[in-house]
Protein backbone atom coordinates (compact mmCIF):
# COMPACT_ATOMS: atom_id res chain seq x y z
CA UNK A 1 0.00 0.00 0.00
CA UNK A 2 2.79 2.44 0.92
CA UNK A 3 4.48 1.57 -2.36
CA UNK A 4 1.32 2.41 -4.27
CA UNK A 5 0.99 5.72 -2.40
CA UNK A 6 4.62 6.52 -3.20
CA UNK A 7 3.97 5.66 -6.86
CA UNK A 8 0.91 7.91 -6.98
CA UNK A 9 2.68 10.84 -5.34
CA UNK A 10 5.50 10.56 -7.85
CA UNK A 11 3.00 10.34 -10.68
CA UNK A 12 1.18 13.40 -9.30
CA UNK A 13 4.42 15.37 -9.45
CA UNK A 14 4.79 14.36 -13.09
CA UNK A 15 1.13 14.96 -13.96
CA UNK A 16 0.59 17.90 -16.29
CA UNK A 17 -3.11 18.04 -15.40
CA UNK A 18 -2.25 18.76 -11.75
CA UNK A 19 -0.24 21.83 -12.71
CA UNK A 20 -2.88 23.03 -15.18
CA UNK A 21 -5.67 22.83 -12.58
CA UNK A 22 -3.48 24.57 -9.99
CA UNK A 23 -2.72 27.41 -12.42
CA UNK A 24 -6.42 27.75 -13.32
CA UNK A 25 -7.33 27.79 -9.61
CA UNK A 26 -4.69 30.43 -8.84
CA UNK A 27 -5.92 32.69 -11.64
CA UNK A 28 -9.58 32.23 -10.70
CA UNK A 29 -9.06 32.87 -6.99
CA UNK A 30 -6.81 35.87 -7.60
CA UNK A 31 -9.37 37.34 -10.00
CA UNK A 32 -12.37 36.63 -7.79
CA UNK A 33 -10.50 37.80 -4.69
CA UNK A 34 -9.91 41.07 -6.47
CA UNK A 35 -13.49 41.41 -7.69
CA UNK A 36 -15.19 40.46 -4.41
CA UNK A 37 -13.17 42.89 -2.30
CA UNK A 38 -14.85 46.18 -1.58
CA UNK A 39 -12.39 48.47 0.23
CA UNK A 40 -15.01 51.06 1.07
CA UNK A 41 -17.44 48.62 2.61
CA UNK A 42 -14.61 46.99 4.48
CA UNK A 43 -13.48 50.25 5.95
CA UNK A 44 -17.04 51.11 7.00
CA UNK A 45 -17.65 47.65 8.37
CA UNK A 46 -14.57 47.59 10.53
CA UNK A 47 -15.40 50.92 11.97
CA UNK A 48 -19.03 50.10 12.74
CA UNK A 49 -18.20 46.66 14.15
CA UNK A 50 -15.60 48.22 16.36
CA UNK A 51 -18.07 50.82 17.61
CA UNK A 52 -21.25 48.78 17.88
CA UNK A 53 -20.17 45.15 18.09
CA UNK A 54 -22.19 42.39 16.44
CA UNK A 55 -25.72 41.12 17.02
CA UNK A 56 -26.58 37.47 16.83
CA UNK A 57 -29.19 36.15 14.44
CA UNK A 58 -30.46 32.63 13.99
CA UNK A 59 -31.72 31.22 10.74
CA UNK A 60 -32.66 27.72 9.74
CA UNK A 61 -32.78 25.88 6.47
CA UNK A 62 -31.85 22.59 4.84
CA UNK A 63 -32.10 20.88 8.20
CA UNK A 64 -29.55 23.10 9.92
CA UNK A 65 -29.83 26.01 12.30
CA UNK A 66 -27.24 28.67 11.72
CA UNK A 67 -26.34 31.47 14.06
CA UNK A 68 -24.56 34.36 12.44
CA UNK A 69 -22.94 37.51 13.64
CA UNK A 70 -24.86 40.33 12.22
CA UNK A 71 -24.91 44.06 12.21
CA UNK A 72 -27.58 45.94 10.32
CA UNK A 73 -25.23 48.63 9.18
CA UNK A 74 -22.09 46.54 8.77
CA UNK A 75 -23.69 43.96 6.51
CA UNK A 76 -20.58 42.09 5.49
CA UNK A 77 -17.55 42.30 7.67
CA UNK A 78 -14.65 41.48 5.37
CA UNK A 79 -11.31 39.80 5.70
CA UNK A 80 -9.15 37.42 3.66
CA UNK A 81 -10.96 34.47 5.24
CA UNK A 82 -14.38 35.86 4.34
CA UNK A 83 -13.47 36.63 0.74
CA UNK A 84 -11.95 33.16 0.42
CA UNK A 85 -15.07 31.69 1.97
CA UNK A 86 -17.23 33.51 -0.59
CA UNK A 87 -15.21 32.06 -3.49
CA UNK A 88 -15.24 28.54 -2.02
CA UNK A 89 -19.03 28.70 -1.64
CA UNK A 90 -19.32 28.93 -5.42
CA UNK A 91 -18.11 25.34 -5.72
CA UNK A 92 -15.49 26.33 -8.30
CA UNK A 93 -12.63 24.60 -6.55
CA UNK A 94 -14.81 21.58 -5.94
CA UNK A 95 -15.47 21.36 -9.67
CA UNK A 96 -11.77 21.78 -10.52
CA UNK A 97 -10.64 19.11 -8.06
CA UNK A 98 -13.42 16.80 -9.28
CA UNK A 99 -12.42 17.22 -12.92
CA UNK A 100 -8.77 16.68 -12.01
CA UNK A 101 -9.65 13.47 -10.12
CA UNK A 102 -11.56 12.21 -13.17
CA UNK A 103 -8.69 13.09 -15.53
CA UNK A 104 -6.10 11.56 -13.20
CA UNK A 105 -8.00 8.27 -13.08
CA UNK A 106 -8.78 8.34 -16.78
CA UNK A 107 -5.12 8.87 -17.71
CA UNK A 108 -4.14 5.80 -15.73
CA UNK A 109 -6.71 3.69 -17.56
CA UNK A 110 -6.33 5.30 -20.97
CA UNK A 111 -2.57 4.74 -21.04
CA UNK A 112 -3.03 1.09 -20.07
CA UNK A 113 -0.43 1.55 -17.34
CA UNK A 114 -2.44 -0.55 -14.90
CA UNK A 115 -1.76 -3.57 -17.09
CA UNK A 116 1.84 -3.36 -15.91
CA UNK A 117 0.76 -4.14 -12.38
CA UNK A 118 -0.27 -7.77 -12.08
CA UNK A 119 -2.00 -8.23 -8.74
CA UNK A 120 -4.23 -10.62 -6.92
CA UNK A 121 -7.85 -9.48 -6.60
CA UNK A 122 -7.38 -8.86 -2.86
CA UNK A 123 -4.60 -6.37 -3.53
CA UNK A 124 -6.28 -4.62 -6.44
CA UNK A 125 -8.41 -2.39 -4.20
CA UNK A 126 -5.18 -0.87 -2.87
CA UNK A 127 -4.63 0.82 -6.24
CA UNK A 128 -7.83 2.83 -5.75
CA UNK A 129 -7.18 3.56 -2.07
CA UNK A 130 -3.67 4.85 -2.83
CA UNK A 131 -5.19 7.39 -5.22
CA UNK A 132 -7.41 8.72 -2.42
CA UNK A 133 -4.37 9.62 -0.32
CA UNK A 134 -2.82 11.35 -3.33
CA UNK A 135 -6.00 13.32 -3.94
CA UNK A 136 -6.00 14.31 -0.25
CA UNK A 137 -2.46 15.69 -0.62
CA UNK A 138 -3.46 17.45 -3.84
CA UNK A 139 -6.59 18.99 -2.23
CA UNK A 140 -4.54 20.21 0.73
CA UNK A 141 -1.96 21.79 -1.56
CA UNK A 142 -4.43 23.44 -3.94
CA UNK A 143 -6.44 24.89 -1.04
CA UNK A 144 -3.30 26.41 0.49
CA UNK A 145 -2.23 27.79 -2.87
CA UNK A 146 -5.64 29.33 -3.54
CA UNK A 147 -5.59 31.10 -0.15
CA UNK A 148 -2.40 32.83 -1.24
CA UNK A 149 -3.89 33.52 -4.66
CA UNK A 150 -6.92 35.16 -3.00
CA UNK A 151 -4.57 37.25 -0.86
CA UNK A 152 -2.74 38.41 -3.98
CA UNK A 153 -6.07 39.28 -5.59
CA UNK A 154 -7.09 41.31 -2.55
CA UNK A 155 -3.75 43.10 -2.37
CA UNK A 156 -4.35 44.09 -5.99
CA UNK A 157 -7.42 46.00 -4.80
CA UNK A 158 -6.50 47.16 -1.31
CA UNK A 159 -4.05 46.37 1.42
CA UNK A 160 -6.66 46.94 4.13
CA UNK A 161 -8.59 43.70 3.80
CA UNK A 162 -5.46 41.76 4.41
CA UNK A 163 -6.37 40.60 7.88
CA UNK A 164 -8.39 37.63 9.07
CA UNK A 165 -11.85 38.04 10.52
CA UNK A 166 -11.44 34.88 12.61
CA UNK A 167 -8.08 33.15 12.11
CA UNK A 168 -8.59 30.08 14.36
CA UNK A 169 -12.02 29.57 12.80
CA UNK A 170 -10.50 29.87 9.34
CA UNK A 171 -7.83 27.25 10.08
CA UNK A 172 -10.60 24.85 11.09
CA UNK A 173 -12.63 25.87 8.04
CA UNK A 174 -9.67 25.11 5.73
CA UNK A 175 -8.96 21.75 7.37
CA UNK A 176 -12.60 20.69 7.04
CA UNK A 177 -12.70 21.86 3.44
CA UNK A 178 -9.69 19.65 2.65
CA UNK A 179 -11.62 16.63 3.92
CA UNK A 180 -14.81 17.64 2.09
CA UNK A 181 -12.98 18.26 -1.20
CA UNK A 182 -11.14 14.94 -0.89
CA UNK A 183 -14.47 13.22 -0.23
CA UNK A 184 -15.92 14.81 -3.36
CA UNK A 185 -12.91 13.80 -5.50
CA UNK A 186 -13.18 10.25 -4.12
CA UNK A 187 -16.84 10.27 -5.12
CA UNK A 188 -15.82 11.36 -8.64
CA UNK A 189 -13.24 8.56 -8.88
CA UNK A 190 -15.88 6.10 -7.71
CA UNK A 191 -18.27 7.34 -10.42
CA UNK A 192 -15.49 6.92 -12.98
CA UNK A 193 -14.86 3.34 -11.88
CA UNK A 194 -18.58 2.65 -12.15
CA UNK A 195 -19.05 3.98 -15.68
CA UNK A 196 -15.45 4.10 -16.93
CA UNK A 197 -16.37 7.02 -19.14
CA UNK A 198 -14.60 10.36 -18.87
CA UNK A 199 -17.40 12.43 -20.43
CA UNK A 200 -20.11 10.99 -18.19
CA UNK A 201 -17.88 11.50 -15.14
CA UNK A 202 -17.10 15.12 -15.99
CA UNK A 203 -20.79 15.93 -16.63
CA UNK A 204 -21.66 14.28 -13.33
CA UNK A 205 -18.89 16.26 -11.58
CA UNK A 206 -20.16 19.58 -12.93
CA UNK A 207 -23.81 18.85 -12.16
CA UNK A 208 -23.06 17.70 -8.62
CA UNK A 209 -20.51 20.42 -7.81
CA UNK A 210 -22.92 23.25 -8.64
CA UNK A 211 -25.35 21.53 -6.29
CA UNK A 212 -28.09 20.83 -8.81
CA UNK A 213 -28.88 17.60 -7.02
CA UNK A 214 -28.81 19.36 -3.65
CA UNK A 215 -31.26 21.97 -4.97
CA UNK A 216 -33.64 19.29 -6.22
CA UNK A 217 -33.53 17.44 -2.90
CA UNK A 218 -33.90 20.74 -1.07
CA UNK A 219 -37.03 21.52 -3.07
CA UNK A 220 -38.42 18.04 -2.35
CA UNK A 221 -37.61 18.34 1.34
CA UNK A 222 -39.14 21.84 1.44
CA UNK A 223 -42.35 20.47 0.01
CA UNK A 224 -42.39 17.60 2.47
CA UNK A 225 -41.75 20.02 5.35
CA UNK A 226 -44.77 22.11 4.29
CA UNK A 227 -47.10 19.26 5.25
CA UNK A 228 -46.89 20.12 8.92
CA UNK A 229 -44.77 20.29 12.04
CA UNK A 230 -44.14 16.56 12.13
CA UNK A 231 -43.00 16.51 8.51
CA UNK A 232 -40.80 19.54 9.16
CA UNK A 233 -39.14 17.81 12.11
CA UNK A 234 -38.69 14.67 10.06
CA UNK A 235 -36.96 16.66 7.32
CA UNK A 236 -34.79 18.39 9.92
CA UNK A 237 -33.54 15.10 11.28
CA UNK A 238 -33.73 12.81 8.27
CA UNK A 239 -33.31 15.16 5.30
CA UNK A 240 -30.32 14.11 3.24
CA UNK A 241 -29.38 17.54 1.89
CA UNK A 242 -27.63 18.43 5.13
CA UNK A 243 -25.43 15.34 4.78
CA UNK A 244 -24.39 16.06 1.22
CA UNK A 245 -20.74 16.94 0.64
CA UNK A 246 -21.52 19.82 -1.71
CA UNK A 247 -24.04 21.34 0.72
CA UNK A 248 -21.40 21.27 3.42
CA UNK A 249 -18.71 22.79 1.18
CA UNK A 250 -21.02 25.63 0.16
CA UNK A 251 -22.72 26.04 3.53
CA UNK A 252 -19.67 26.32 5.76
CA UNK A 253 -19.03 29.92 6.70
CA UNK A 254 -16.36 31.45 8.86
CA UNK A 255 -18.83 34.14 9.97
CA UNK A 256 -21.30 31.68 11.41
CA UNK A 257 -20.68 31.03 15.05
CA UNK A 258 -22.69 27.88 15.39
CA UNK A 259 -22.71 26.39 11.93
CA UNK A 260 -22.26 22.66 12.54
CA UNK A 261 -18.64 22.65 11.38
CA UNK A 262 -17.82 19.46 13.24
CA UNK A 263 -20.67 17.77 11.40
CA UNK A 264 -19.02 18.92 8.18
CA UNK A 265 -15.84 17.15 9.21
CA UNK A 266 -17.86 14.01 9.96
CA UNK A 267 -19.56 14.25 6.56
CA UNK A 268 -16.12 14.63 4.94
CA UNK A 269 -14.53 11.70 6.74
CA UNK A 270 -17.54 9.42 6.23
CA UNK A 271 -17.67 10.51 2.58
CA UNK A 272 -14.02 9.58 2.05
CA UNK A 273 -14.42 6.25 3.84
CA UNK A 274 -17.65 5.38 2.03
CA UNK A 275 -16.58 6.26 -1.50
CA UNK A 276 -13.05 4.87 -1.01
CA UNK A 277 -14.52 1.55 0.11
CA UNK A 278 -17.08 1.45 -2.69
CA UNK A 279 -14.48 2.50 -5.25
CA UNK A 280 -11.99 -0.12 -4.06
CA UNK A 281 -14.68 -2.82 -4.24
CA UNK A 282 -15.80 -1.82 -7.75
CA UNK A 283 -12.18 -1.51 -8.89
CA UNK A 284 -11.20 -4.95 -7.65
CA UNK A 285 -14.32 -6.58 -9.11
CA UNK A 286 -13.80 -5.17 -12.59
CA UNK A 287 -11.18 -6.32 -15.06
CA UNK A 288 -8.25 -4.13 -16.03
CA UNK A 289 -8.27 -3.37 -19.73
CA UNK B 1 0.84 -36.28 -9.33
CA UNK B 2 3.15 -33.89 -11.14
CA UNK B 3 3.27 -30.35 -9.82
CA UNK B 4 3.33 -27.59 -12.42
CA UNK B 5 4.54 -24.05 -11.99
CA UNK B 6 1.26 -22.81 -13.44
CA UNK B 7 -1.79 -24.93 -13.86
CA UNK B 8 -5.23 -23.80 -14.93
CA UNK B 9 -8.19 -25.99 -14.32
CA UNK B 10 -11.35 -25.64 -16.42
CA UNK B 11 -10.69 -21.92 -16.69
CA UNK B 12 -13.59 -20.00 -18.17
CA UNK B 13 -14.11 -16.34 -18.91
CA UNK B 14 -17.40 -14.97 -20.14
CA UNK B 15 -18.13 -11.47 -21.46
CA UNK B 16 -21.91 -11.31 -21.44
CA UNK B 17 -23.01 -14.47 -23.18
CA UNK B 18 -19.77 -14.88 -25.10
CA UNK B 19 -17.21 -17.33 -23.78
CA UNK B 20 -13.79 -15.86 -24.50
CA UNK B 21 -12.12 -18.76 -22.74
CA UNK B 22 -13.89 -22.05 -22.23
CA UNK B 23 -12.87 -24.76 -19.74
CA UNK B 24 -9.21 -24.30 -20.53
CA UNK B 25 -6.61 -26.37 -18.71
CA UNK B 26 -2.95 -25.69 -19.38
CA UNK B 27 0.18 -26.88 -17.62
CA UNK B 28 3.39 -24.87 -17.48
CA UNK B 29 6.62 -26.15 -15.98
CA UNK B 30 9.14 -23.94 -14.23
CA UNK B 31 11.79 -22.53 -16.53
CA UNK B 32 9.76 -23.32 -19.61
CA UNK B 33 8.99 -21.06 -22.56
CA UNK B 34 5.33 -21.72 -23.15
CA UNK B 35 3.97 -20.59 -26.51
CA UNK B 36 0.32 -19.78 -27.01
CA UNK B 37 -0.87 -20.14 -30.58
CA UNK B 38 -4.29 -19.37 -31.94
CA UNK B 39 -6.13 -17.22 -34.43
CA UNK B 40 -7.38 -13.72 -33.57
CA UNK B 41 -10.05 -13.86 -30.88
CA UNK B 42 -8.94 -17.33 -29.76
CA UNK B 43 -8.69 -16.17 -26.14
CA UNK B 44 -4.90 -15.96 -25.77
CA UNK B 45 -4.88 -12.43 -24.35
CA UNK B 46 -7.81 -13.17 -22.06
CA UNK B 47 -5.97 -16.23 -20.74
CA UNK B 48 -2.85 -14.15 -20.14
CA UNK B 49 -4.87 -11.47 -18.37
CA UNK B 50 -6.42 -14.04 -16.07
CA UNK B 51 -3.05 -15.56 -15.18
CA UNK B 52 -1.62 -12.12 -14.40
CA UNK B 53 -4.64 -11.17 -12.29
CA UNK B 54 -5.79 -8.37 -14.60
CA UNK B 55 -9.06 -10.21 -15.30
CA UNK B 56 -11.03 -12.42 -12.98
CA UNK B 57 -12.10 -15.86 -14.23
CA UNK B 58 -15.83 -16.53 -14.48
CA UNK B 59 -15.20 -20.14 -13.49
CA UNK B 60 -12.32 -22.51 -12.96
CA UNK B 61 -9.08 -21.90 -11.15
CA UNK B 62 -5.49 -20.86 -11.65
CA UNK B 63 -2.77 -22.34 -9.50
CA UNK B 64 0.50 -20.50 -9.54
CA UNK B 65 3.21 -22.04 -7.43
CA UNK B 66 3.71 -19.74 -4.50
CA UNK B 67 0.06 -18.95 -3.93
CA UNK B 68 -1.63 -15.55 -3.92
CA UNK B 69 1.59 -13.54 -3.56
CA UNK B 70 2.96 -15.22 -6.66
CA UNK B 71 1.05 -12.74 -8.79
CA UNK B 72 3.37 -10.05 -7.46
CA UNK B 73 6.25 -11.95 -9.03
CA UNK B 74 4.84 -11.67 -12.53
CA UNK B 75 6.04 -9.24 -15.15
CA UNK B 76 3.72 -8.78 -18.06
CA UNK B 77 3.28 -7.11 -21.38
CA UNK B 78 -0.33 -7.69 -22.36
CA UNK B 79 -1.78 -6.22 -25.55
CA UNK B 80 -0.01 -2.91 -26.15
CA UNK B 81 2.61 -1.53 -23.74
CA UNK B 82 0.94 0.60 -21.05
CA UNK B 83 2.91 3.82 -20.96
CA UNK B 84 2.29 7.40 -19.90
CA UNK B 85 2.87 9.22 -23.17
CA UNK B 86 3.91 12.52 -21.62
CA UNK B 87 6.68 10.86 -19.62
CA UNK B 88 9.99 9.46 -20.77
CA UNK B 89 11.17 5.85 -20.48
CA UNK B 90 12.92 6.41 -17.16
CA UNK B 91 9.90 8.02 -15.48
CA UNK B 92 7.55 5.32 -16.74
CA UNK B 93 9.83 2.65 -15.35
CA UNK B 94 10.32 4.53 -12.10
CA UNK B 95 6.55 4.70 -11.55
CA UNK B 96 6.21 0.95 -11.96
CA UNK B 97 9.28 0.26 -9.80
CA UNK B 98 7.85 2.47 -7.05
CA UNK B 99 4.53 0.61 -7.19
CA UNK B 100 6.40 -2.63 -6.60
CA UNK B 101 8.64 -1.06 -3.95
CA UNK B 102 11.66 -2.01 -6.06
CA UNK B 103 12.98 1.34 -7.19
CA UNK B 104 16.63 1.10 -8.13
CA UNK B 105 17.99 3.84 -10.36
CA UNK B 106 20.88 1.73 -11.63
CA UNK B 107 18.67 -1.22 -12.50
CA UNK B 108 16.26 1.00 -14.45
CA UNK B 109 19.11 2.57 -16.41
CA UNK B 110 20.57 -0.88 -17.08
CA UNK B 111 17.22 -2.21 -18.32
CA UNK B 112 16.74 0.78 -20.62
CA UNK B 113 20.18 0.18 -22.10
CA UNK B 114 19.52 -3.55 -22.23
CA UNK B 115 16.49 -3.11 -24.51
CA UNK B 116 18.38 -0.64 -26.67
CA UNK B 117 16.63 2.58 -25.63
CA UNK B 118 19.59 4.19 -23.90
CA UNK B 119 19.97 6.82 -26.60
CA UNK B 120 16.30 7.91 -26.46
CA UNK B 121 15.58 7.62 -22.74
CA UNK B 122 14.90 11.35 -22.42
CA UNK B 123 12.31 11.35 -25.19
CA UNK B 124 8.61 11.30 -24.31
CA UNK B 125 7.18 7.86 -25.01
CA UNK B 126 4.31 9.31 -27.07
CA UNK B 127 6.98 10.06 -29.68
CA UNK B 128 8.28 6.48 -29.71
CA UNK B 129 7.73 4.13 -32.64
CA UNK B 130 5.71 0.97 -32.02
CA UNK B 131 8.90 -1.05 -31.88
CA UNK B 132 10.43 1.27 -29.28
CA UNK B 133 7.27 1.04 -27.20
CA UNK B 134 7.42 -2.75 -27.39
CA UNK B 135 11.02 -2.71 -26.20
CA UNK B 136 10.13 -0.43 -23.30
CA UNK B 137 7.14 -2.66 -22.49
CA UNK B 138 9.49 -5.63 -22.26
CA UNK B 139 11.89 -3.64 -20.05
CA UNK B 140 9.00 -2.73 -17.76
CA UNK B 141 7.97 -6.36 -17.51
CA UNK B 142 11.50 -7.17 -16.36
CA UNK B 143 11.56 -4.72 -13.43
CA UNK B 144 12.34 -6.53 -10.20
CA UNK B 145 13.45 -9.79 -11.86
CA UNK B 146 10.07 -11.53 -11.89
CA UNK B 147 9.82 -15.32 -11.78
CA UNK B 148 7.24 -15.40 -14.54
CA UNK B 149 7.00 -13.19 -17.58
CA UNK B 150 3.89 -12.98 -19.71
CA UNK B 151 4.48 -11.54 -23.16
CA UNK B 152 1.57 -11.00 -25.51
CA UNK B 153 2.79 -10.54 -29.09
CA UNK B 154 6.10 -9.01 -27.93
CA UNK B 155 7.61 -8.82 -31.41
CA UNK B 156 4.72 -6.87 -32.90
CA UNK B 157 6.10 -3.88 -34.75
CA UNK B 158 9.74 -4.84 -34.32
CA UNK B 159 12.19 -4.75 -37.19
CA UNK B 160 14.07 -7.96 -38.10
CA UNK B 161 17.04 -6.95 -35.95
CA UNK B 162 14.67 -6.20 -33.06
CA UNK B 163 12.99 -9.59 -33.46
CA UNK B 164 16.35 -11.36 -33.21
CA UNK B 165 17.29 -9.30 -30.15
CA UNK B 166 14.01 -10.02 -28.38
CA UNK B 167 14.35 -13.72 -29.22
CA UNK B 168 17.84 -13.81 -27.79
CA UNK B 169 16.71 -11.85 -24.74
CA UNK B 170 13.90 -14.31 -24.03
CA UNK B 171 16.21 -17.31 -24.40
CA UNK B 172 18.75 -15.62 -22.14
CA UNK B 173 16.20 -14.85 -19.44
CA UNK B 174 14.96 -18.40 -19.50
CA UNK B 175 18.39 -20.03 -19.44
CA UNK B 176 20.40 -17.68 -17.24
CA UNK B 177 17.76 -16.49 -14.80
CA UNK B 178 15.51 -19.54 -14.80
CA UNK B 179 12.48 -17.42 -15.63
CA UNK B 180 9.30 -19.04 -16.81
CA UNK B 181 7.89 -17.33 -19.88
CA UNK B 182 4.46 -17.47 -21.43
CA UNK B 183 4.48 -15.95 -24.87
CA UNK B 184 1.99 -15.56 -27.67
CA UNK B 185 2.76 -14.64 -31.23
CA UNK B 186 1.22 -14.79 -34.66
CA UNK B 187 4.66 -15.36 -36.17
CA UNK B 188 4.72 -19.09 -35.69
CA UNK B 189 8.16 -19.71 -37.15
CA UNK B 190 9.55 -17.21 -34.66
CA UNK B 191 7.75 -18.86 -31.78
CA UNK B 192 8.98 -22.28 -32.88
CA UNK B 193 12.55 -21.05 -32.40
CA UNK B 194 12.12 -20.34 -28.69
CA UNK B 195 9.14 -22.15 -27.18
CA UNK B 196 9.60 -25.52 -25.55
CA UNK B 197 5.92 -26.20 -25.05
CA UNK B 198 2.89 -25.06 -27.07
CA UNK B 199 -0.81 -24.67 -26.47
CA UNK B 200 -2.99 -24.35 -29.54
CA UNK B 201 -6.18 -22.48 -28.76
CA UNK B 202 -9.21 -21.84 -30.87
CA UNK B 203 -12.48 -20.16 -29.88
CA UNK B 204 -11.40 -20.18 -26.25
CA UNK B 205 -10.85 -23.93 -26.23
CA UNK B 206 -7.61 -25.84 -25.96
CA UNK B 207 -7.04 -27.84 -29.13
CA UNK B 208 -3.82 -29.42 -27.96
CA UNK B 209 -0.89 -28.98 -25.63
CA UNK B 210 2.28 -30.28 -27.24
CA UNK B 211 6.03 -30.05 -26.69
CA UNK B 212 8.39 -28.77 -29.35
CA UNK B 213 9.98 -32.26 -29.51
CA UNK B 214 6.60 -33.81 -30.27
CA UNK B 215 5.97 -31.20 -32.95
CA UNK B 216 9.37 -31.92 -34.51
CA UNK B 217 8.52 -35.61 -34.52
CA UNK B 218 5.13 -34.99 -36.08
CA UNK B 219 6.50 -32.52 -38.60
CA UNK B 220 9.47 -34.76 -39.38
CA UNK B 221 10.53 -35.72 -42.89
CA UNK B 222 7.90 -37.29 -45.09
CA UNK B 223 7.73 -38.48 -48.68
CA UNK B 224 5.31 -36.48 -50.80
CA UNK B 225 3.95 -38.34 -53.82
CA UNK B 226 1.78 -36.51 -56.34
CA UNK B 227 -0.17 -38.80 -58.67
CA UNK B 228 -3.54 -39.09 -60.38
CA UNK B 229 -3.85 -42.74 -59.22
CA UNK B 230 -4.01 -42.40 -55.46
CA UNK B 231 -5.68 -45.81 -54.97
CA UNK B 232 -3.03 -47.65 -56.96
CA UNK B 233 -0.28 -45.68 -55.26
CA UNK B 234 -1.44 -46.58 -51.73
CA UNK B 235 -1.79 -50.24 -52.75
CA UNK B 236 1.85 -50.27 -53.86
CA UNK B 237 2.90 -48.59 -50.59
CA UNK B 238 1.02 -51.20 -48.56
CA UNK B 239 2.58 -54.02 -50.61
CA UNK B 240 5.96 -52.58 -49.63
CA UNK B 241 4.94 -52.67 -45.95
CA UNK B 242 4.53 -48.88 -45.70
CA UNK B 243 1.30 -48.35 -43.79
CA UNK B 244 2.13 -44.99 -42.14
CA UNK B 245 0.81 -42.74 -44.86
CA UNK B 246 -1.72 -39.93 -45.16
CA UNK B 247 -3.88 -39.21 -48.19
CA UNK B 248 -3.94 -35.44 -48.24
CA UNK B 249 -6.27 -35.03 -51.24
CA UNK B 250 -7.15 -36.64 -54.61
CA UNK B 251 -3.62 -36.24 -55.93
CA UNK B 252 -1.26 -36.15 -52.93
CA UNK B 253 -0.19 -38.77 -50.44
CA UNK B 254 2.37 -38.40 -47.63
CA UNK B 255 4.35 -41.45 -46.51
CA UNK B 256 6.25 -41.35 -43.22
CA UNK B 257 9.33 -43.13 -41.95
CA UNK B 258 10.52 -44.10 -45.41
CA UNK B 259 13.15 -41.50 -46.21
CA UNK B 260 15.75 -44.29 -46.74
CA UNK B 261 13.62 -46.03 -49.36
CA UNK B 262 12.86 -43.21 -51.81
CA UNK B 263 14.67 -44.85 -54.76
CA UNK B 264 13.02 -48.21 -54.09
CA UNK B 265 9.54 -46.65 -53.80
CA UNK B 266 10.03 -44.65 -57.00
CA UNK B 267 11.08 -47.80 -58.88
CA UNK B 268 8.10 -49.83 -57.58
CA UNK B 269 5.63 -47.06 -58.48
CA UNK B 270 7.01 -46.83 -62.02
CA UNK B 271 7.07 -50.64 -62.37
CA UNK B 272 3.44 -50.73 -61.22
CA UNK B 273 2.49 -48.13 -63.86
CA UNK B 274 1.54 -45.46 -61.30
CA UNK B 275 1.66 -42.10 -63.12
CA UNK B 276 3.88 -40.12 -60.73
CA UNK B 277 3.77 -36.37 -61.30
CA UNK B 278 6.33 -35.66 -58.59
CA UNK B 279 8.00 -37.39 -55.69
CA UNK B 280 10.27 -35.96 -53.03
CA UNK B 281 11.12 -35.56 -49.34
CA UNK B 282 9.85 -32.56 -47.39
CA UNK B 283 8.74 -31.73 -43.89
CA UNK B 284 5.61 -30.09 -42.49
CA UNK B 285 6.08 -26.50 -41.42
CA UNK B 286 4.81 -25.30 -38.06
CA UNK B 287 2.23 -23.30 -39.95
CA UNK B 288 0.91 -26.41 -41.68
CA UNK B 289 0.91 -28.24 -38.37
CA UNK B 290 -0.97 -25.38 -36.76
CA UNK B 291 -3.51 -25.15 -39.57
CA UNK B 292 -4.07 -28.90 -39.46
CA UNK B 293 -4.57 -28.77 -35.71
CA UNK B 294 -6.95 -25.81 -35.96
CA UNK B 295 -8.91 -27.55 -38.70
CA UNK B 296 -9.20 -30.73 -36.67
CA UNK B 297 -10.20 -28.72 -33.65
CA UNK B 298 -13.31 -27.33 -35.33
Amino acid sequence: MLNLISMNLYRLLKCKGAYITIIIAILLFALLGNILTDPEEQAMDSQIIEEQGLDIEESSGIGMTITSYYNEEAKHPQGLDIVYNDIMSSGLLLMLIGIFAAAYTNEERDSGFLKNLPMGSKQKGGIFLAKVTTIFAYSFFIILVTIFATKIGIIGRTAEVNQFYDLPGFVKYVAFQVFLHTAFATFVMFVFELCRNMLVTVICTIVVSVNVIGSVFSWVEGNIASFGTLAKRAVEYLGIVQYMIVTRVQGMNVCYATFPHVNSLVVGIIGIALYATLGAIVFSKKDVY
Amino acid sequence: MKEYYIQTNMLTKKYGNTEAVSKLSIHVNKGEIYGLIGPNGAGKTTLMKMISGLAAPTAGEINIMGGEDAQNRIGCLVESPGLYGNLNAYDNMKIKAKALGLYDRQEIKWLIDFVGLGNVQGKKTKNYSLGMKQRLGIAMALIGHPDLIILDEPINGLDPQGIIEVRELILKLCKEQDMTIIISSHILEELSKIATQFAIIKSGKLIMEISSDEIKKTCGERLEIVTDEIGLCTTVLEEMGINDYLVENDTTVYAKNCSERVAEITKRLVDSSVPVTSIGLNSMSLEEFYLNAIEKGV
